[in-house]
């Protein structure tokens, strides 16, 4: 349980670490953008070529990378097989006994897979490289114009703040339910269905009873701290922005841009 | 058949950043039919130690041998629920395991789990019940609705139920009050002496070390820095003053009396011993 990589901060020291996270969060925006556009085989060539650099200088290794995709496996052998069945289109690449497999069909799990593995990739480097309550404050001054719509952006960043510091607390949380639960004799790997059930739901119960309780808990702690989600606050944390943010926007743009050129062009 | 750590490590998350070694080449034995606690502070690795005896942890490096099995490193263990029936695993806070809807079919889920068929696991829910205290009145109420001593005493009582040989209790007194917790050692003790079984218990309480266990496993660091009889362990003055534990007050007082030119018997145990060789000392007075 202890091994997900997915959203895990590494605390190493590299340039894109000392990055401000609002500069971060629209540089990860603007490059999700450029994945989105259709831009064929060049494009992605790019693409891969420039966000696996970023990789490089945020000192983050490939296999991290790698482990961080390892739960989109299943989701992309998914798509794999449903592509194949349904795209029908293009030349035909496989005969496997009259089953037809054919280039479109490939072509197109090849983009969808390129896609994801770019998104991981953009998304890890982001997560990796910036501790979460500064990717909160972040995302809170971003949607700081917003709230003239009422829209309540200190309330989304403590939630979002909140809901990050308790993902390693439910996983420890489950580890031992698990474990404790295995000591009584559930096993989650054999048994019949109604085993399985039953073996589920004394897994899920306590996790639930538990994680209601902390909440309560929780909730009455801000409020004797005289929390009010809606009161004007200061905050000891100032994100400042400096020149190597501004340095980075524009190379971000520049792909960006160059990656338009290519769909429009090639 | 009793149980042997040789040369057994653990490490948590390997081949990571966040690798982190718990265990460091642990060799000891725990003496089958005896009472033992293990003490340690903090993150010493005591709870990553009681977790490989029924295998919920696989070591990283040796082996450790339970009862009649043997638990190897980078070696798949096959039917671990045959183990798991035989060594009985209660966790630290216990009674965030309940589940089912009322006490008798939670305690009663660890048997049918194992095997048993309805009734008697029922059976055996009855009897565990029955030893930590709860009465009849409890067997339909939801575990939810009791109060922590009650739950932990119910969570207890579903490890108990499956009847293993070999009781491993990760802080079973924690967070209980005195007098709780009194009764619950009283119980284990009851368990070894009654039903012979092996306990072994993590524990930060000294008094209920002196006044409960036989023998006594001291982790630091992850490695056994000490093994032996309850009773040589207190009269080692060299290891206990290089722990920091408070010591229990029967200790604390001989201490005290030894200062004063008082020679105390090494093995008295209460005040009722240590009182007469006082008076014969001072051999004069008082009574």
């Amino acid at each position: 349980m202890n091994n997900i990589a997915l959203g895990r901060y590494l605390p190493l020291n590299s340039v894109v670490h000392k990055l401000d996270p609002r500069f971060k969060i629209i540089g990860m925006l603007i490059l999700l953008v450029a994945i989105f556009l259709p831009a064929g085989f060049y494009g992605y060539g790019f693409l891969t070529l420039f966000i696996g650099s970023v990789v490089m200088i945020s000192k983050l290794s490939f296999k991290f990378i790698i482990k961080a995709m390892k739960p989109m496996m299943l989701m992309l052998v998914f798509l794999m097989v449903i592509n194949i069945f349904v795209l029908r289109t293009g030349y035909v690449v496989f005969d496997i006994f009259g089953f037809l497999i054919y280039s479109d069909a490939i072509f197109q799990t090849l983009y969808i897979s390129i896609r994801l593995l770019l998104m991981i990739m953009v998304t890890t480097i982001l997560t990796a490289t910036t501790k979460p309550l500064d990717l909160t404050l972040g995302i809170e001054d971003l949607l700081a114009p917003f709230k003239r719509f009422k829209v309540p952006a200190h309330e989304i960043a403590m939630m979002i703040s909140i809901a990050l510091r308790f993902i390693p607390t439910l996983i420890e949380e489950t580890d031992r339910i698990m474990k404790a639960q295995a000591s009584r004799g559930v096993d989650l790997a054999e048994g019949k269905l109604k085993e399985k059930v039953l073996a589920i739901l004394s897994l899920i119960v306590p996790l639930f009873v538990s994680s209601f309780q902390r909440a309560e808990d929780l909730a009455d702690a801000m409020e004797a701290r005289g929390y009010v989600p809606t009161n004007k606050r200061t905050r000891y944390k100032q994100l400042k922005r400096t020149l190597k943010d501004i340095i980075m926007l524009f190379i971000v743009v520049f792909v960006l841009a160059s990656v338009i050129a290519m769909v429009v062009l090639l | 058949m009793s149980i042997t750590f040789k040369n057994v490590s653990y490490e948590y998350a390997p081949n990571t950043p966040f690798a982190y070694g718990a265990l460091k080449d642990v060799n000891v034995s725990i003496t089958s039919h005896k009472v033992t606690a293990i003490i340690g502070a903090t993150g010493s690795g005591k709870s990553t130690l009681v977790q490989h005896l029924n295998a919920l942890l696989l070591p990283t490096v040796g082996e450790v041998e339970v009862l009649d099995r043997v638990i190897k490193a980078n070696e798949k263990p096959k039917k671990l629920k045959e183990l798991r029936k035989n060594v009985g695993l209660v966790f630290q806070f216990p009674e965030y395991q309940l589940f089912e809807e009322t006490v008798l079919k939670d305690v009663a889920f660890g048997p049918l789990n194992f095997g048993l068929s309805k009734e008697e696991a029922i059976e055996k829910a009855k009897i565990a019940l029955d030893i930590v205290g709860l009465s009849e009145e409890y067997y339909e109420k939801s575990p939810l609705d009791m109060s922590g001593g009650q739950k932990r005493r119910a969570a207890i009582a579903g490890i108990l139920a499956i009847d293993p040989d070999v009781l491993v209790l990760d802080e079973p007194t924690a967070g209980l009050d005195p007098q709780g917790s009194h009764a619950m050692m009283e119980l284990f003790i009851q368990l070894n002496k009654m039903k012979n079984k092996t306990i072994c218990l993590v524990t930060h309480d000294m008094e209920h070390v002196f006044n409960y266990c036989e023998n006594v496993v001291v982790i630091d660091k992850g490695q056994v820095i000490y093994s032996d009889s309850v009773e040589n362990f207190f009269n080692n003055e060299e290891m206990l003053n290089s722990l920091t534990i408070e010591l229990p007050k029967v200790i604390q007082f001989k201490r005290l009396l030894r200062k004063k030119g008082f020679t105390i018997d090494h093995t008295s145990k209460t005040l009722e011993e240590i009182i007469p060789q006082v008076v014969a000392q001072r051999g004069d007075v008082h009574e």
